[in-house]
């Protein structure tokens, strides 16, 4: 087949990829499954393609971003936070994630608009996992101790 | 409750930030999926060969993307189903 032809195809195929939730969720449970058992190249390969497939999918840019933090590439590990907080900003866990990479690259106020959403929510109720307290606990000393 | 003295520490506490990645689905799960993400892979492949990496940056760059994660998921689960590869 030609170029030509095969470039006429690429809208549709692009726009819609055809995985179902279930195989990306599961793909996605794979890259963290590598993630805890120390397979780093595995991991950013997956969560790599899966932002490509499934942009709206916010755990991949979180496991993205989780890769350029060890990797010491913060500006990158910001930009994938900003992601998965643009593309779900009720999950605590990709705000968590967002404040941590602005703490570490400096942003404070930033970081302390979005402490401060996350404190409300706690406050109220709606967030009761203890990770992410103790997370958010964690980040709040970080911004109070700058 | 109390935790007895000798036992692991919990995952937050070893790395707080692996911690709070959402679980999502089930790696177990996939196994039943070998054939479809295959087949996916061969779609994929025969796509991405069929582009000019010069002239069609952006999607052969996805295409590649795409690719390469279905690649390790099917290595993966060769390795530990037996899956084709």
């Amino acid at each position: 087949m030609s170029g030509k032809s095969a470039r006429e195809r690429l809208g549709s195929e692009i726009v819609k990829r055809g995985y179902s939730d279930e195989e990306i969720a599961n793909i996605y449970e794979l890259a963290r499954f590598s993630l805890e058992n120390g397979d780093w190249r595995r991991a950013e390969v997956i969560a790599g393609g899966l932002v490509e497939v499934a942009p709206e999918f916010s755990p991949a840019w979180l496991a993205l971003s989780y890769i350029h933090i060890q990797n010491k590439e913060y500006d990158s590990a910001l930009q994938a936070a900003q992601q998965a907080v643009r593309v779900d900003h009720e999950s605590p866990q990709a705000v968590l994630f967002l404040i941590a990479c602005l703490l570490t690259t400096g942003d404070y106020n930033a970081a302390g608009t979005y402490l401060g959403e996350i404190g409300e929510k706690i406050e109220s109720g709606a967030i009761d996992d203890p990770n992410v307290i103790r997370f958010y606990r964690a980040q709040l000393a970080r911004f109070q101790s700058r | 409750m109390r935790r007895p003295l000798f036992s692991a520490p919990d995952a937050f506490s070893l790395s707080p930030l692996l911690a709070l990645l959402p679980v999502k689905g089930r790696i177990g799960s996939l196994a039943a999926l070998t054939s479809s993400l295959y087949a996916r892979y061969e779609k994929v492949q025969a796509l991405r060969r069929e582009l000019n990496p010069e002239l069609d940056r952006d999607p052969y760059r996805r295409f590649s993307s795409e690719e390469a994660m279905l690649k390790q998921v099917l290595d993966w689960l060769t390795l530990h189903h037996g899956g084709r590869s």
